[in-house]
């Protein structure tokens, strides 16, 4: 009997090691660990003012690299994001929602800021100058291919799509890919927050 | 020690044996980032140089959800291989979810990124 008892206690350590493996800290996008500190950029809103993505206390920041002439993953994951942030209520005064264009030549600061307005007045929206845009880019890891078989007014842009989130020390904390539950970054953040 | 004991004692040695193998942390798939900079790929479709875009299944059975990608780097510098980095001489293990990742990787000299689509 003590024998059966050892060994299904035996059972249960192993069982809670492989379970404890496959959870992140109870985050369910991709954890980075160790977190990783992001460099910080400017923008210049049409008004003069500047939006910086250094860290506030308190608040987390979702971040989100797209171009507002996409048909589809831009749209979508904005589109998310109104339900993560209705989803959150008063706890989503402590997120910034971001979108950074990938497209500079095409998204103004005026069209970017519109372009997230559209979605929730306060998302934020910004454009970079090309330049600026590419160390953004280069920072992130994301890459941003524009198609150039098509013409210039119209064509799409190949791009990441996932979503980074940072903490309030500014470090990237988690992705998540395009294509997961809107659930799940609403989950994490209800965690966090 | 009975027989019955002992019969029963290596029951238990060969279920604990068969639950560990079963639920051991292993990946979906394996990149090695070779000395030249270049990487190569090794899943459950065999072994190839690194493609444009990557889709990851789950190879057998295990707890969660998850992809398990594992990136060795065997060169002497850093990588990035869209949201997966490592470090020179790093072998690095990720636990990633279902969906499309992209990104820059200097993996890729010619194309400069890659996509993971993680199934």
């Amino acid at each position: 009997m003590a024998m059966i008892g050892l060994g299904l206690r035996t059972l249960g350590i192993v069982a809670l090691a492989a379970g404890l493996g496959a959870c992140d800290r109870g985050l369910e996008g991709m954890v980075i660990d160790p977190p990783k500190a992001m460099p910080t950029f400017t923008f210049t809103r049409v008004d003069g003012s500047s939006f910086s993505t250094a860290p506030t206390a308190g608040q987390y920041t979702v971040l989100f690299f797209g171009y507002t002439n996409c048909p589809d993953v831009c749209p979508t994951t904005m589109a998310d994001f109104t339900r993560v942030k209705s989803t959150l209520g008063e706890a989503a005064s402590r997120v910034r929602f971001v979108f950074i264009s990938v497209d500079p030549d095409r998204d103004t600061p005026q069209v970017a800021a519109d372009y997230a307005r559209k979605f929730d007045p306060a998302f934020i929206g910004v454009s970079a100058d090309p330049l600026t845009t590419v160390s953004i880019l280069q920072a992130y890891g994301i890459a941003a291919t524009p198609d150039v078989s098509s013409d210039h007014a119209a064509h799409l842009v190949s791009h990441s799509s996932q979503v980074h989130l940072l903490d309030d020390q500014g470090r990237l904390i988690a992705l998540y890919p395009y294509g997961s539950p809107w659930k799940t970054l609403a989950h994490d953040l209800a965690q966090l927050l | 020690m009975t027989r019955g004991r002992l019969a029963l004692m290596g029951l238990l040695v060969v279920l604990t044996g068969a639950v560990t193998w079963i639920t051991w942390p292993r990946a979906d798939a394996e990149i090695r980032i070779l000395p030249d900079g270049t990487a190569r790929l090794r899943d459950a479709d065999g072994e190839r140089p690194l493609p444009d875009t990557v889709v990851i299944t789950k190879r057998g059975w295990r707890l969660g959800d998850r992809r398990r990608i594992t990136v060795v780097n065997t060169d002497d510098r850093d990588h990035t291989l869209a949201m997966l980095r490592v470090t020179a001489g790093e072998r690095r293990a990720y636990e990633v979810p279902t969906g499309r990742f992209g990104g820059q990787c200097t993996a890729h000299p010619a194309a400069g990124a890659l996509v993971l689509d993680i199934r």
